[in-house]
């Protein structure tokens, strides 16, 4: 058996993008090597992947001596991770069957969280291909703002960009109520590029999720085309990032 | 000039919820007042075999009412048959006759804390509502009670009642083996649920476990009001089934089935999906909640794949674990559409179980099976009176909007 040990400068990072990822996933494999961390997973209902990465840089300490692997349940991992205090560092230690969560703070020292691994087959899965036609890039406060006030209203959630290129457009419709909400180029809307003004809808919800793990981003990545799934990127401090891809729902 | 409350209000709240603000439904009142009651009691003594059938009221929590019923002078099937959902959609029993039945029934009253139940166990009491047999019991009352029907929407009417001076309990109760070795057991109510589910207790037995206050963790053993403990029972199920059936194949087709019972008809339609549920209730004017509505009514509910729901609703909660129950058996996902049309003869509110045994009669029958929404929507205009574009208008499911998977984009 394989161990191997990493250290990460905030916990709170990994609290939010798990409590966000225990939502949609049961369960996982991360995988560790001469890149860094990662992990793809596909929900159930296969409607939403998930993809994070972080690279060895972005972890004030890299003990990983080959590729391995762990498997963790997100509903257990999350439990633990929400014990992350502001100051907290995270060290993760596998050793055999177990996973040691660590949570380091100079002046309390630390506290050490056992869980088990679960065993879990590990295929890689592929990464959708998708040709995007539109491409945006927002603060992550916009993006969990925009979400909540959709979420309000609706249950499912359209996006469209106008060809001048200079808003992006998301709306939801409820049985009576409806909004709208335009995101200029220049102010809420950091980077815009729209190669034909696509329109494309996705289930609320699934973005609500979201909003957790947007809590600890800089910024949120947008990517989509007409009936295609939407990229949801959101970038972290040291180079991390969290993908989620959501399956549209179409119209008959 | 009496207040004109508006049905749409009525058919969200239906008679619980006080949204009027008035401190009584007026139509329940109205309507309670115009019941006859049959009892068959002189004096203070009841004695007769419980179906078994016990209620535990939510008014004055933590102190609470419970209600044990006896039907005078009945023993055996004759007894059971007063409490028997199952018994009596088989035999399609109208609504006059299960009203008839409740109203026969005489409750003696206890009072207390709900989080004692260890003193109803002690009297047996809890044991002889849990009992897989009629048990013959006595109950003798502080005064004769006065023949009225309380009615609500989740629970079966309860006759005339009058506060108890004793009960006392003449039969072993039976207890189903299960029941019996999991009410020692320490472990969460939820688990307990489960695993009383799974060894084939049927849903109407893990209700009253669970309102006695014979299930959970034994230092947190509470009374639980039966209208909340039928709703938890069934969104524990509902949630354990749903969990299972996302790791499952969607359906191939989309499959249509009707139904109906007691002045209600349903359309249930299951489409290759996720795991969405929708419920559409349509109440049609001049009914029990639409009195003065010129126009049908309606209210939705809804609930994603995740499990969100946009409103709690206790008839949806029976219907979905009707629904999910059959998905589970055949292990099989599927986004859901119920839509329950309630007619005005369905003018007395006798409880959710119909709705739950309806459902389930509903999903043993071969569907029609359709390839486009447009014929669901066809069949639908054949059993059910609406404007279609109202109601799809309303339904989000019926608007066709589908969800679509990332294999779909797998080229």
């Amino acid at each position: 058996m394989t161990s191997f040990r990493f250290r990460f400068r905030d916990a709170r990072v990994w609290r939010y993008m798990v409590s966000s990822i225990e939502k949609i996933i049961e369960d996982g494999v991360f995988v560790v090597n001469d890149e860094g961390l990662s992990l793809r997973a596909l929900d159930t209902s296969h409607v939403v992947m998930i993809d994070l990465f972080y690279p060895k840089d972005s972890f004030d300490e890299w003990e990983v001596a080959e590729e391995a692997t762990f498997g963790v349940s997100f509903k257990e991992f999350s439990k633990i991770l929400r014990r992350a205090q502001k100051n907290d560092e995270l060290v993760i230690e596998v050793k055999d069957t177990f996973l040691d969560v660590i949570f380091s703070e100079p002046s309390l020292g630390e506290r050490v969280f056992r869980m088990p691994q679960i065993s879990l087959t590990y295929e890689k899965l592929p990464e959708p291909k998708i040709e995007f036609t539109v491409r945006a890039k927002i603060f992550s406060t916009t993006f969990r703002d925009v979400i909540r006030d959709l979420e309000a209203v609706g249950e499912t959630l359209v996006i469209r960009a106008p060809e001048e290129a200079d808003k992006l457009i998301m709306e939801a419709k409820g049985d009576v109520e409806q909004v709208e909400i335009e995101l200029p180029l220049g102010s809420s809307l950091i980077e815009l590029q729209v190669d034909s003004p696509d329109k494309s809808a996705y289930s609320i919800d699934y973005f609500s999720q979201m909003r957790a793990a947007a809590q600890a981003a800089d910024t949120v990545s947008l990517s989509y085309a007409e009936y295609a799934p939407i990229k949801v990127d959101m970038e972290y401090t040291g180079g991390g990032r969290l993908t989620f891809y959501v399956s549209p729902k179409e119209e008959e | 000039m009496p207040i004109k409350i508006p049905s749409e209000l009525c058919v969200r709240c239906k008679g619980y919820k006080r949204l009027c603000g008035l401190p009584r439904c007026p139509i329940l009142e109205r309507f309670q007042s115009q019941v006859n009651v049959l009892s068959r009691i002189n004096g203070r003594e009841v004695q007769g075999a419980t179906p078994p059938s016990a209620l535990v009221g939510e008014h004055g929590y933590p102190k609470v009412n419970i209600y044990f019923m006896i039907p005078p002078g009945e023993r055996g099937s004759d007894a059971r048959y007063h409490d028997d959902p199952q018994g009596w959609i088989s035999r399609r029993e109208p609504l006059s006759k299960i009203i008839e039945l409740r109203s026969s029934m005489v409750s003696a009253i206890l009072n207390s804390p709900v989080n004692d139940p260890w003193s109803l166990y002690e009297k047996e009491i809890s044991l002889a509502a849990l009992s897989l047999k009629p048990v013959d019991s006595e109950a003798i009352l502080r005064k004769a009670p006065l023949p009225t029907l309380k009615f609500d929407g989740i629970t079966k009417p309860v006759g005339p009642s009058s506060p108890a001076e004793k009960i006392k309990i003449y039969d072993n109760p039976k207890l189903h083996r299960k029941i019996e070795k999991i009410m020692w057991d320490d472990v969460k109510a939820e688990e307990a649920i489960r695993t009383l589910y799974l060894s084939g207790l049927d849903v109407y037995e893990i209700q009253r476990a669970m309102s006695l206050g014979v299930l959970g963790t034994i230092r947190r053993r509470r009374l639980v009001p039966t209208r909340w403990a039928i709703t938890a029972v069934d969104e524990i199920l509902s949630k354990f089934m749903k969990g299972f059936i996302r790791r499952e194949r969607w359906i191939d087709d989309i499959e249509v089935r009707y139904g109906e019972y007691i002045g209600n008809r349903y359309v249930i339609v299951l489409m290759p999906g996720p795991g969405n549920m929708e419920w559409v209730e349509i109440w049609q004017p001049r009914g029990l909640w639409t009195r003065g509505s010129s126009k049908p009514v309606i209210w939705r509910v809804f609930e994603d794949n995740l499990g969100n729901l946009s409103a709690i609703d206790g008839g949806f909660s029976a219907a979905k674990m009707a629904v999910l129950e059959s998905l589970f058996k055949r292990r099989r996902s599927a986004d859901v559409l119920i839509i329950r049309e309630i007619l005005p003869t369905y003018y007395a509110p006798v409880g959710n179980w119909h709705i739950r045994e309806t459902v389930k009669d509903i999903m043993k029958k071969d569907p029609v099976k359709v390839m486009d929404l447009s014929q669901v929507k066809d069949i639908i205009r054949k059993h059910i009176d609406i404007d279609l574009s109202v109601l799809s208008r309303k339904s989000l499911l019926l608007r066709g909007v589908r969800q679509t998977r990332l294999s779909d984009y797998e080229k």
